[in-house]
């Protein structure tokens, strides 16, 4: 007897090692480390274009002067809409000479928050929520139909350069899940938006991505035309009058 | 004294021992404060070391030609018998070249 | 490094039950009444503070360490399990534990480091605190209650340890740091016995840091010792951690080699087999080595290491602790130099024979030649050149034996011609390595800190970056690891700040402490002594020396030239060795062998068949510094002594030792045989070189010395020292110094 349940926990154990996990969950999207690429190593030239340096200029007087490593954050960020989505490590370094630190304390920056895409992203990245109330309401159809649509992978960019899909955290559209972010970097930093569309459809998603390629700006929001913003369709069945006041406003002499 | 200059002549190295703080090489290290830029001056090629060093007894010695040495303990005397001390390093060293 | 000694504590006596008063307890358990108990209000009326335990014996700091009152008034007493003890405010609730006797296992934590509080393991209970404390990071309050081996805190270091196990990889059979491993250490000390992880272990790919320190990062624990090492006391700004939670990696993100002269520095801090030696990968476990204590001889810092060695062979070498030359760490030259030990070693007596060519003799042979060639020689023709290397017992042989010889011609390579060594304020640091943290203002002339004596570098460093104190630099454009002012290349701004012309000057004159640190390379020039002059200048008018400070020293280069100087090894006459005719090289391997006439007699004994071989007419083995026992003086005065680690090698003697039997071949016996007879000799040359472990201070700094007629060149300053990790005979031999040098140099 002893035998058998021996045999049947082996075997429990084994399924746990067995399990092939969910095939397009890829856990962290970039390397902790750099590779050289053509477009991407430290001999590249790389600096604010004008306009951003007046940018910079305004975002450093935020911080104190002696504390200017406050300002790495959206300097980076700035560095990223300028570049189309992505820093490369000479974005990196140009940010460290101005903020008069070393490099790898900006990198550790960038490693640290996945929002800083230290690989090449599509003009258009289309940023799918994965969380919980998401994800109960079918946001895996929805990657699973982007990524078919385009025929990449997650993380990937199109042939053209248009797209690329990615997960993100909770956006807080919880009520109105699923939805998808897209990170327009097509007019550099000036045209830079930052849009949701929410309770889409996998078909929906489509429409958006086609409306996209032809350059067409669509309003950003529900994508149900029943519903007005976080609102139920058909209206509001609560909240329809004025909210009653408190029973007592003297709680003393109640 | 003439003597001062012919240090060189006859002597090839001179050493002075003292301690840095002890109350028995104070007048070695007053003789050494007062003569030293005057021996020197007078022998500069001559090498006067000097070297300190807590509880030594001070000594004076002297190195001739062909490695011989002689020493003389300095302790208890004044500046002038140290002076003597040097000076007679000096005879023996000029015995020694004969 | 050794938490072993915290294990044997940990295991203590379980049976308290046999060693109580009453024997009869532990079979019959009676109950007793108190008379407090039986009042109505109960214990709660007991509320007195327990005495500390008295029967238990008191407590003094782990390791036997002093503890430091910077103002004895402020100290303050906490109580660390039951024991009151003072310490100084301001010090953590960790350090009030060590001073206690309580050693608080840690991983993160390091005392010559910043705080991190990342690890958690030293977590201990304190009272009315509803968490466990990380007491590295804690300020210990007047009147804390700390507890250390409550259920509480153990269960924090359990918990802690089965956190850290849960992604580090079953390595301890292929990992170098087995047996040396804290991980190792304090699991078996204060972990459970068993962990209840059975998912995957993450894994994280191996950064390429050079040819010195291996990596194996899926060891890494993450306590970022080695980022805050390569930032706070190696200067270079290269390593990081990059990502978040689980995925962290310590790395340098681009592919950069660590190029800092400390970078083996963190294979010692790294708790773990992250970080490893390279050279001693896979070579040896820590158990097998014996460790002898010696003193480095690469450079004139003489830092303490300790000589790790298995039967003939030096392993490696690893840091000493020694507060005043060189803290914890060592450079990488110390620390990797050892395998040109084993390389090119001279190991018989050779004479070169008829065609050239080298044949091995016996001693007798050898240094029958030698004598008679002395003899016929005329004393002014005969010349003795002491090496970098040289011991202090063989530099006094030598320069007896040439003196009884009639020559006069003795010196020390490095060492420039008429070098006045007569005051010893002149050429060593007076102001002491660990008296630099004081000083305010450093001039630096014609020297590179950070390739002629890393630990100078590092200590100058630690100065500016605790006080700001400002440094002015007169060379060649070189990089320094912390702000400085490049303030000219040639004597000529050393002119201008002697006679006020310059701003600096204002800086020396406004500083509490002025330091002004020369190159020992300014001892090869030609004005040296106006150059020297012109420092006494500045150094007058900045009140540089003072009764309670002095500023002015100089930074020698070579292990040897310190107590060279101190016995008076100087060469005399400007053409001594274009004309001598017997030249006997102690192990000097830097002269110009083009100066040697070519019908001159070269006698050259050492223990590498470097560059000097090439020319020697005989060759004498001698043994190397890990073979003998030798005193050394370091640059600031402190003179310390090598011991044998290791057997010396073929048929080679100790360098004073050789002298003295070819004196007494030569017939003019040296009178000493034994090593403390030679150290009575140097006694009465040089008494502090037998001062062992003391640093003797210099006096007549301001000693009026005669006028110089001699003025200042124009030539600017040269760099001394132009390959970090190849400067003499045993880096030379080195294979892994020459792979540092082919990969880490700043070209």
């Amino acid at each position: 007897m002893l035998g058998r349940l021996a045999a049947k926990r082996l075997n429990e154990i084994r399924q746990v090692f067995r399990q092939v996990l969910f095939p397009s969950r890829a856990f962290s999207t970039a390397l902790n480390y750099h590779l050289d690429s053509p477009d991407n190593n430290p001999d590249l030239q790389w600096e604010f274009s004008a306009v951003n340096k007046e940018k910079v200029k305004e975002i450093l007087s935020h911080y104190p002067s002696n504390y200017k490593q406050s300002a790495v954050i959206p300097l980076l960020d700035l560095a990223q809409q300028q570049h189309g989505g992505w820093l490369p490590v000479s974005a990196m370094n140009a940010v460290a000479k101005v903020v008069e630190v070393a490099p790898i304390r900006v990198y550790e920056v960038a490693t640290f928050y996945s929002m800083f895409n230290r690989t090449k992203v599509g003009k258009y990245h289309l940023l799918v929520c994965g969380t919980t109330p998401c994800m109960i309401r079918g946001s895996r159809e929805i990657e699973e139909a982007l990524l078919q649509h385009l025929g990449v992978k997650r993380n990937e960019v199109t042939k053209d350069g248009l797209f690329s899909v990615g997960e993100m955290e909770c956006m807080g559209c919880c009520v109105n899940a699923p939805m998808i972010t897209v990170a327009d970097y097509s007019n550099g930093s000036e045209g830079y938006t930052y849009n949701y569309y929410e309770d889409v459809t996998p078909k929906r998603v489509v429409e958006i991505v086609e409306m996209l390629r032809k350059g067409e700006k669509l309003p950003p929001g529900t994508q149900n035309p029943k519903r007005i913003k976080c609102g139920p369709e058909g209206g509001n069945t609560t909240l329809l009058s004025e909210p009653k006041p408190p029973p007592c406003r003297d709680l003393d002499s109640c | 004294m003439a003597w001062r200059g012919n240090i060189s002549k006859y002597l090839k190295e001179l050493r002075f021992l003292m301690c840095q703080t002890s109350p028995a090489s104070s007048t070695a290290r007053a003789f050494v404060e007062k003569n030293y830029k005057e021996l020197k001056t007078l022998n500069p090629k001559l090498p006067i070391l000097i070297r300190e060093c807590s509880g030594t007894e001070p000594q004076l010695w002297a190195r001739y030609d062909m490695g011989v040495e002689k020493g003389i303990k300095l302790e208890g005397l004044t500046e002038e018998q140290i002076s003597k001390a040097l000076q007679d390093l000096v005879k023996a060293g000029e015995s020694l070249k004969r | 490094m050794g938490l072993g000694l915290l294990a044997s504590k940990a295991v203590r006596p379980a049976s308290r039950i046999l060693h109580s008063p009453n024997p009869r307890n532990f079979l019959l358990r009676t109950i007793v009444s108190k008379p407090e108990l039986k009042k109505p209000e109960g214990a709660a009326a007991q509320t007195q503070p327990e005495p500390p335990p008295v029967d238990l014996p008191p407590r003094t700091p782990v390791a036997g360490a002093r503890v430091h009152f910077d103002n004895p008034d402020d100290a303050i007493e906490v109580f660390v399990d039951g024991y009151p003890v003072k310490i100084p405010k301001g010090m953590t609730v960790l350090q009030a534990c060590e001073v206690a006797g309580v050693d608080i296992p840690r991983f993160c934590y390091h005392s010559r480091l910043s705080i991190a509080g990342n690890c958690r393991m030293c977590l201990v209970e304190v009272e009315k605190s509803p968490k466990p404390v990380a007491s590295c990071a804690m300020p210990a309050l007047p009147g804390m209650k700390i507890k250390t081996d409550t259920p509480v805190a153990k269960k924090a270091r359990e918990g802690v340890m089965e956190f850290l196990l849960m992604n580090h990889p079953l390595d301890c059979p292929i990992c170098d740091q087995g047996g040396e491993c804290d991980l190792q250490d304090q699991s078996m000390a204060f972990g459970s016995d068993r962990g209840r992880f059975t998912e995957m272990k993450r894994s994280v790919v191996d950064k390429n840091l050079g040819p010195l320190v291996k990596t194996v990062m899926t060891r890494c624990i993450q306590c970022t010792r080695c980022v805050r090492f390569a930032t706070e006391v190696a200067g270079v700004q290269d390593l990081g951690m990059l990502g978040r939670g689980s995925g962290e990696e310590i790395g340098t993100y681009v592919e950069k080699l660590m190029t800092s002269e400390l970078s083996g520095n963190v294979i010692d801090i790294c708790p773990v087999g992250a970080l490893t030696s390279k050279p001693f990968a896979f070579k040896a476990r820590n158990w097998e080595l014996k460790g002898t204590e010696s003193i480095d001889v690469t450079d004139a810092v003489g830092s303490n290491i300790r000589i790790d060695s298995r039967g003939p062979e030096v392993m490696r070498i690893v840091p000493r602790l020694n507060e005043d030359i060189n803290e914890e760490w060592i450079s990488d030259k110390t620390r990797f130099c050892y395998d040109g030990l084993k390389r090119q070693r001279l190991n018989d007596p050779m004479i070169r024979g008829r065609d050239g060519r080298f044949k091995a003799v016996s001693w007798r042979d050898a240094l029958a030649v030698v004598a008679e060639i002395a003899h016929q020689t005329k004393p002014e023709e005969i010349v003795g050149i002491s090496g970098r290397l040289s011991d202090t017992e063989s530099m006094m042989a030598l320069k007896d034996f040439l003196n009884r010889m009639g020559s006069d011609n003795v010196w020390c390579e490095g060492i420039g011609v008429n070098t006045n060594a007569d005051l010893r304020s002149g050429y060593i640091m007076n102001t002491s390595i660990a008296g630099l943290e004081k000083a305010d203002v450093f001039l630096l002339v014609g020297t590179q800190p950070r390739v002629e004596a890393a630990m100078v570098n590092a200590r100058i460093r630690k100065t500016v970056k605790a006080t700001q104190a400002k440094v002015g630099y007169i060379g060649p454009p070189t990089d320094f690891n912390y702000d400085h002012q490049h303030l000219g290349a040639d004597p000529q701004t050393l002119l201008d700040i002697a006679e006020g012309r310059h701003p600096f000057s204002k800086t020396i004159s406004n500083a509490k402490n002025p330091c002004i640190i020369v190159g020992g390379g300014v001892l090869e020039r030609k004005d040296k002594d106006a150059i020297l002059a012109t420092i006494e200048t500045i150094a007058k008018n900045g009140k540089v020396v003072r009764p309670d400070w002095n500023g002015l020293n100089m930074l020698l280069l070579h292990a040897a030239q310190t107590a060279a100087l101190d016995l008076g090894l100087v060469p005399r006459s400007e053409k001594s060795l274009e004309s001598a005719k017997f030249v006997y090289l102690m192990g000097a391997d830097d002269v110009n062998l083009e100066q040697i006439p070519n019908d001159a007699f070269v006698v050259y004994q050492g223990h590498h068949g470097d560059k000097s071989v090439y020319r020697a007419n005989v060759i004498l083995p001698a043994a190397a510094f890990s073979e003998k026992e030798g005193t050394y003086e370091n640059t600031e005065g402190c003179v310390q002594q090598t011991l044998p680690a290791v057997p010396t090698v073929g048929d080679a003697r100790d360098d004073w030792k050789i002298i003295r039997a070819l004196s007494e071949v030569a017939g003019m016996r040296l009178p000493y045989d034994t090593i403390s007879a030679i150290r009575a000799r140097i006694k009465t040359v040089a008494p502090n070189l037998v001062h062992m472990d003391e640093r003797e201070p210099a006096i007549f700094s301001s000693l009026p010395k005669p006028d110089i007629t001699e003025k200042v060149s124009k030539t600017p300053f040269g760099i001394a020292v132009e390959n970090f990790y190849m400067t003499d005979a045993i880096t030379r031999a080195s294979k892994i110094m020459a792979q540092c040098s082919a990969a880490l140099l700043k070209k």
